[in-house]
């Protein structure tokens, strides 16, 4: 295999695979700065070795691994992380063993905590709207400083100052890696809820630049988002805040003419909305309602997203079905964000087609 | 939110009932400069037939809007609405 060709398999692997090892680490070492410096240094060394030894049979695993190796040596070595050696100690001794294979083992199966761990603490209400979007498609998303930058029109700089400086914030104020209790749960899962749709929507109508939608970041935001309604399958809002973003993504071909230009919900030509991503947003509509979710603001949304998706054409759209929705959403928003839009959403919607 | 109701409203009800909602909201200090508001009043003044102000209007989102292709759609519905406000107005 050509060196570029395993440069581009390392990518898509690391795309793939690094928020698991980030989350690992950042269990076994404690920080998430540290985790992520840690993962980076495995990537490092996949780059060195794989061109001349080739890729390993499970190139995922092989990152982990070696991830994970560097973390337990790092933990063992350093002195300032003396306590959290003690936890790890007594943590084997509670699994009765102290071979590596079964220490291993122990980790492999709390992978999926991690993951959560690992959304809940870039999505912490300690730092801000910004950071939390950055540091989510950064730890969460596998996107370089880079991309990130170019996603949201500002420069590297600036996106790699706001994620260190998020780092050094969750750090500073001791923000513990957990999921987070009963008592702030719903709160919190909100925060990470409206992190993905903004990430979404600034894929789904840009709020700058010259492209009006960037597909990448819709799909970066539906798998975020698939991913944690995996991770908390009882969350009604999770899987609606899912079927929101797969219907409204069901769109995305149709809404952009030939030269890039805006084509509003009434001009679209519905044979090129996606089916599968209808179905399948439908389906989780389906469980979220089942969940009892119905009135939450995320299954709302995607209620009124699917009485557009229903509709064949747009005057078979049940209006009245999708103002009484609006008038259930109304209830719902707080008072002091009454009436202001999301940010990002644009002119989508349901704003009527341009012209007869 | 209280936007996409108001065009629902008007899709259910007729342009007359949103447009009661909309500028209900236009009172709203937070949404001053928040494009898609004069988007959607031109909208359901122009279905009103009240032309030149829904052409006002789309010309003001066009204004406020930061994204290049949002604005050159709301231009063009700005332009369109002059060439039919002359045709009305040739009508006499």
């Amino acid at each position: 295999m050509a060196t570029s060709d395993i440069h581009c398999t390392i990518d898509a692997v690391w795309r793939m695979e690094s928020a698991k090892i980030i989350a690992v680490l950042a269990r076994i070492v404690g920080d998430v700065e540290l985790a992520e410096d840690l993962a980076q240094d495995a990537l490092v060394i996949a780059l060195e070795r794989w061109p001349e030894a080739g890729v390993p049979d499970r190139p995922g695993a092989w990152l982990m691994a070696t991830a994970k190796h560097r973390a337990i040596d790092r933990v063992r070595r350093d002195v300032s992380l003396e306590r959290k050696r003690e936890e790890l100690g007594r943590e084997l001794e509670m699994q009765q063993g102290t071979n590596g294979a079964e220490f291993d083992a122990t980790l492999d199966n709390d992978i999926e905590d991690d993951l959560l761990r690992l959304i809940f603490t870039a999505c912490h209400p300690v730092l801000s709207t910004e950071a939390r979007v950055a540091l989510t498609l950064r730890l969460l998303g596998g996107l370089t400083t880079g991309e990130i930058a170019r996603a949201f029109l500002v420069s590297e700089a600036t996106i790699a100052q706001r994620i260190v400086r998020a780092k050094r914030t969750l750090a500073a104020a001791h923000v513990p890696f957990e999921v987070p209790g009963e008592a702030d749960r719903a709160a919190r899962l909100s925060s990470v809820l409206e992190v993905i749709y903004l990430i979404f929507n600034e894929g789904y109508a840009a709020t700058a630049g010259d492209d009006w939608v960037r597909p990448a970041l819709c799909e970066d935001a539906l798998r975020l988002g698939r991913i944690l309604a995996e991770l908390v399958p009882n969350e009604p809002e999770a899987h609606g805040l899912v079927a929101l973003m797969e219907i409204q993504a069901s769109r995305l071909r149709a809404r952009v003419g030939p030269s890039g230009e805006p084509i509003l919900l009434f001009d679209q030509n519905r044979a090129r909305w996606d089916q599968l991503l209808i179905r399948r947003g439908l389906a989780a509509l389906a469980r979220a309602e089942k969940l009892g979710g119905a009135c939450g603001p995320y299954t709302l949304q995607a209620a009124i997203a699917a009485c557009h998706a229903r509709a064949r054409t747009p005057e078979e759209t049940d209006w009245a079905r999708i103002a009484a929705l609006y008038d259930a959403l109304a209830q719902l928003t707080p008072l002091p964000r009454r009436g202001v839009e999301p940010r990002g959403r644009g002119l989508d919607g349901v704003w009527p087609g341009s012209g007869a | 939110m209280e936007l996409n109701r108001a065009v629902a409203v008007s899709m259910a009800y007729g342009p007359a009932a949103g447009l009661e909602i909309v500028d209900a909201l236009a009172s709203e200090p937070s949404l001053q400069s928040y494009h898609l508001l004069p988007g959607v009043r031109g909208d359901l003044l122009a279905r009103l037939g009240r032309l030149s102000e829904a052409r006002a209007e789309f010309a003001r989102a066009a204004q406020l809007t930061r994204n290049a292709r949002e604005s050159a759609l709301l231009i063009e519905r700005a332009r369109q609405l002059s060439a039919a406000g002359s045709a009305d107005d040739s009508k006499g």
